[in-house]
């Protein structure tokens, strides 16, 4: 049945009667609004949503603040109350399991505050993080940049039944590096991971952790705009914060950019997986030149490598050039890798190329001088790769859809495609959308706005791709509707949220449908 | 009548006509040749002229309301009598109300009863019907209508006791509660008092909804605290009416009893679900049912809170409470009546169509997980009549295609804290399976029961459909043939 958005429903319910008066009403003097909104994330999983309200001022530098909490099935489980800053800011939200974590950025104190709750709703420790001005405005910054896909975390991960671990992008004198925090759940213990790098320019981003270790992979360089850079895995002791290894993501001649980790409960071993590039090729910027697997032990060191090739193995399956690149489509941009519970490896790409700009050149030529850029970004199809438990490519799928385009006014014509394909996914010119893992990752849902145009519907498509009981089917879902705006969320698994607004009602609608 | 957990209010009204016993048409009744001790059922029949006269008569009635309003505030409480008129308009035009002659005259019958022992309700316009909807309610709307669930009606144990729910309306009616609930409320949110807290409230700077939040939970106690007094006030009242009549006194304390848990599913706890979608080809699997999702407690204060809140809010005293005071007051009297029936018979047999009749008007407002899964509970216990055969079928083909066409959230409910564990089970199996399980389940279902439900037409096409979606070309011709060949005047085309 449909949800109506979730607000004080008691206190909402009286005053709406009171309103039907002329004179002044509760509903008329009642001012609640809605800061914002976001999903409540385990282990990839939606399990469910917060939307966070200002409920009331209580005096100038103060505001009260409602945080509810509805689950996997919009049904509200919780009202959390407190009074705080006007400046602060929700930023995300993760459970552990045991826990749940609020992460507050207040901008007065310049902090980042990690309010942990217990499932009774209360509040169980802080954790206070304090950004000088520097770090504050490269935080910041960095936030705008990275790809906001709505089943995957920025700042904050569940360590189940554990604690919380937070990579946040800082800046200490001229170095633009990171730090890494645990923040335990059970008891009060935290540690940080600062890597000290002198004069190098460093991300992390967190891949994932097994019962002993977290794995970041690290990207630095030696200048802010050297176009070389080095991508290391880097593994710290869950316990204690300590670093256990630090390698460079080379393996002989094949350089690794892991994208994913797969760890199995018990087992000191885990998978990396990731595209490679060939020795000598920049990570990211370059080409790539097929999938590369390791099986890892918990010091860092590769037990087992696999590479899949696009010119060998991918051409077995689709056309592909001694460039890599798969006929119409392009290169592929692979956007998420899974392996599930029974050992397969899927891939989900998609395709991209770059072309000339039609009203970019004629723009120039009109113009007669170079305003705009001659190149673009065509994006086009989608691709599912499958491996089997043995790394061996045993699919590859191409995924008809409309093609769109993305440029950079000038800067097109100045970077790699593969660089353009990077700063795409940053501005989320792709169609892909989210990837949902199911129950024990024993299934996954990955989707993707396209274009209908039929004799029989007209109108933006909401595409999926899923794997359920080993096998792989697809399903769409027609999105014309009579609402001002449609939004698709992630939802449980197996299914997806609309989010539908009605401008002149002013009402916005919630529904949960089942993929196919 | 409300239970404590019920959530509609509960006013009251009496018949308007005078009220004829008049019996009923005994094919309703009688026995279907062709299923043995079953019943024949068939939806009862709407009575389009019926609906139009009580809609105008609602009209009418809301006309002589309005002119007789006695408040500094008339143009309020007559919005809010307008509101109320069409939204029982509403339920009347959406057929909600059983307007089929054999039942209107059974009610009619058993209001006549209690009528003629009162004369005070001699002269009143009343309209008392039985509603299609199976939630265990009853509710009288103030102005004169008063509407009887099915869904109570099937789980009450005799004609006494719906005799002193009858009484009960009649009594909020009589004693004008639901006006009096409007007159107080318009009086309140439009006094001096009241406006001038809004416009201090509506300048503060600071703490503005909180001071919203403590006028508005005022307001809602005061209005609770007096639904509790009148619900003492019609228990009251609902005695001395219920004594004028040859009904047993008694069953007014034995109903309240009832009332008391009535909140449960008739057929409740019997593993329904395992049950009927467990097949030796296609065993039941737990996963279907299994989901971890994330849930809060409440601290022990918020517990305590949130008893204090609920408690106040209440509409209704405790049953227990209630039952006391019955007693109490049966102590005193001294007639002590010991009629239970008027026609048992015809009291059971109504009993049973009526739970078919909530299931069917489940299925026309489209809340078919409910509907299914109260087939099943059903099936479960026992009761394999081919209609609910026939509608468990339909409902399996029509959730099998809404899943296909991502509209299963307009026809079926999430999983929810307010519902019970096994109605929540049944729908986290909806949430689960995958449509092609789906296929698989809704065939191997109607392939188990193929033998009991094959005299209905839903059922048969049902089964076809489910050879169509679980790819089993061969027997949807086998079974199309059947259909062809048994049924008549066929409702669908293969």
């Amino acid at each position: 049945m449909r949800k109506p958005l979730l607000l004080l429903t008691y206190f909402i319910l009286l005053s709406s009667l009171i309103s039907a008066q002329e004179k002044l009403s509760i509903d008329k003097v009642h001012k609640v609004s809605l800061r914002n909104s976001g999903t409540i994330i385990e282990n990839e999983q939606i399990k469910g949503y917060y939307f966070f309200f200002q409920s009331d001022k209580i005096d100038r530098k103060t505001n009260e603040y409602t945080l509810q909490v509805v689950d996997e099935n919009l049904n509200k489980i919780k009202d959390i109350k407190f009074n705080d800053s006007k400046e602060i800011v929700l930023m995300e939200s993760s459970y552990n399991g045991t826990s749940i974590v609020f992460v507050f950025y207040d901008d007065d104190q310049n902090s980042l505050d990690y309010r942990l709750y217990n499932l009774d709703g209360k509040q169980s420790f802080t954790y206070s993080k304090i950004l000088d001005k520097k770090s504050e405005r490269y935080f910041k910054q960095v936030r705008l940049q990275q790809d906001d896909e709505e089943t995957e975390n920025q700042n904050v991960y569940d360590i189940p039944n554990k604690g919380f671990v937070s990579v946040t992008a800082i800046r200490e004198d001229k170095n633009y590096t990171y730090d890494v925090n645990f923040y335990a759940s059970g008891k009060r213990k935290t540690w940080t991971y600062n890597p000290l790098e002198n004069g190098k320019f460093t991300g992390a981003e967190y891949l994932g952790a097994n019962d002993s270790i977290v794995v970041l992979e690290v990207l630095s360089r030696e200048k802010l705009m050297s176009k070389e850079s080095e991508s290391t895995l880097v593994g710290l002791n869950i316990e204690n914060g300590k670093k256990v290894f630090e390698i460079r993501t080379q393996d002989g001649s094949h350089g690794l950019y892991p994208m994913n980790i797969s760890t199995t409960k018990g087992s000191s071993e885990f998978l990396i997986i990731g595209p490679y590039y060939a020795a000598g090729e920049r990570v990211l910027q370059d080409r790539t030149e097929g999938l590369g697997i390791w099986l890892m032990n918990n010091k860092g060191k590769i037990v087992k490598s696999k590479y899949m090739s696009w010119a060998k193995d991918l051409a077995k399956y689709v056309k592909v050039d001694d460039k890599g690149r798969v006929e119409d489509m392009g290169w592929i941009y692979f956007h998420k890798l899974m392996q599930t519970e029974d050992g397969k490896i899927f891939a989900v790409g998609e395709g991209y190329k770059k072309v000339a700009d039609g009203v970019g050149i004629a723009m120039n030529v009109l113009t007669r001088s170079y305003t705009s850029g001659v190149t673009k970004l065509k994006i086009t199809d989608l691709m599912m790769l499958e491996l089997s438990k043995n790394f061996e490519l045993t699919s590859a799928k191409i995924y008809s859809k409309n093609s769109n385009s993305f440029s950079l006014s000038t800067g097109s014509d100045f970077v790699t495609p593969h660089t353009l394909a990077l700063v795409a996914k940053t501005y989320g010119a792709f169609d892909y959308t989210f990837t949902q893992m199911g129950q024990d990752k024993s299934s996954f849902v990955s989707g993707y706005v396209d274009y209908e145009k039929s004799k029989n519907y007209k109108g933006s498509t909401f595409n999926t791709i899923s794997y359920y009981d080993g096998k792989i089917t697809n399903d769409k879902i027609n999105l014309k509707t009579e609402a001002t705006s449609i939004r698709i969320m992630p939802a449980k698994p197996g299914s997806v949220l609309l989010i539908e607004y009605f401008k002149k009602a002013k009402r916005l609608d919630m529904r949960m449908e089942k993929i196919n | 009548m409300k239970t404590n957990k019920s959530r509609v209010s509960a006013i009251l009204a009496a018949p308007r006509n005078a009220m004829r016993l008049v019996l009923f048409a005994a094919t309703l009744f009688l026995a279907s040749p062709g299923y043995g001790q079953q019943l024949s059922y068939h939806p009862f029949k709407k009575n389009i002229v019926k609906e139009k006269e009580i809609a105008a008569a609602i009209t009418a009635r809301l006309q002589q309301d309005v002119l007789n309003i006695r408040s500094n505030y008339k143009k309020e409480v007559a919005a809010i009598y307008k509101e109320r008129a069409d939204a029982i308009k509403e339920r009347v035009e959406a057929s909600e109300l059983i307007t089929d002659s054999a039942v209107t005259n059974y009610l009619d019958g058993l209001a006549k009863q209690i009528i003629s022992g009162n004369s005070t309700l001699a002269h009143h316009n009343l309209r008392i019907y039985f509603s299609r909807t199976p939630w265990p309610n009853a509710s009288s709307m103030g102005e004169g209508t008063i509407v009887f669930n099915v869904g109570l009606f099937s789980r009450l144990d005799n004609e006494a006791q719906v005799a002193f729910i009858l009484c009960h309306e009649l009594a909020h009616y009589l004693l004008n509660h639901g006006n009096n609930s409007i007159a107080r409320y318009v009086e309140t949110v439009n006094s001096t008092t009241f406006q001038t807290q809004l416009k201090e409230i509506s300048k503060a700077e600071f703490s503005a909804n909180k001071q919203l939040e403590q006028l508005a939970l005022k307001i809602g106690f005061n209005s609770r605290r007096h639904s509790r007094a009148f619900e003492k006030e019609a228990d009251s009242m609902a005695l001395v009416l219920l004594k004028n009549t040859n009904y047993d006194l008694r069953e007014a304390s034995s109903c309240l009893a009832l009332l008391d848990s009535i909140d449960k599913d008739k057929h409740a706890g019997k593993q329904a679900l395992e049950n009927q979608f467990n097949f030796a080809e296609y065993p039941f699997k737990k996963r279907w049912i299994e989901n971890k999702t994330l849930s809060f407690t409440d601290n022990e204060k918020e517990k305590k809170e949130a008893k204090a809140l609920a408690d106040s809010l209440k509409t209704h005293p405790d049953c227990q409470l209630r039952i006391a005071y019955v007693e109490k007051e049966l102590l005193q009297g001294k007639k002590n009546n010991t009629r239970k029936f008027q026609d048992q018979k015809k009291f059971e047999t109504l009993q049973k169509l009526f739970e078919y009749e909530g299931l069917e008007y489940l299925f026309e407002t489209d809340k078919i997980s409910r509907c299914l899964f109260t087939c099943l509970q059903m099936l479960n216990a026992g009761d394999t009549h081919p209609y609910v055969l026939g509608l468990a079928g339909k409902c399996l083909t029509k959730i099998y295609t809404a899943q296909q066409q991502h509209s299963l959230s307009k026809i079926v409910s999430l999983p929810s804290p307010d519902f019970d564990e096994e109605y929540n089970n049944f729908l986290k199996l909806l949430q689960n399976v995958r449509l092609t399980e789906l296929a698989s389940i809704a065939y191997h279902f109607l392939q188990t029961h193929s033998t009991a439900g094959k005299s209905s037409e839903d059922f048969v096409a049902a089964l076809i459909a489910s050879k169509e979606n679980a790819g089993k070309p061969e027997e949807k011709k086998e079974w199309i043939n059947y259909y062809n060949s048994n049924f008549s005047n066929p409702k669908y085309k293969f």
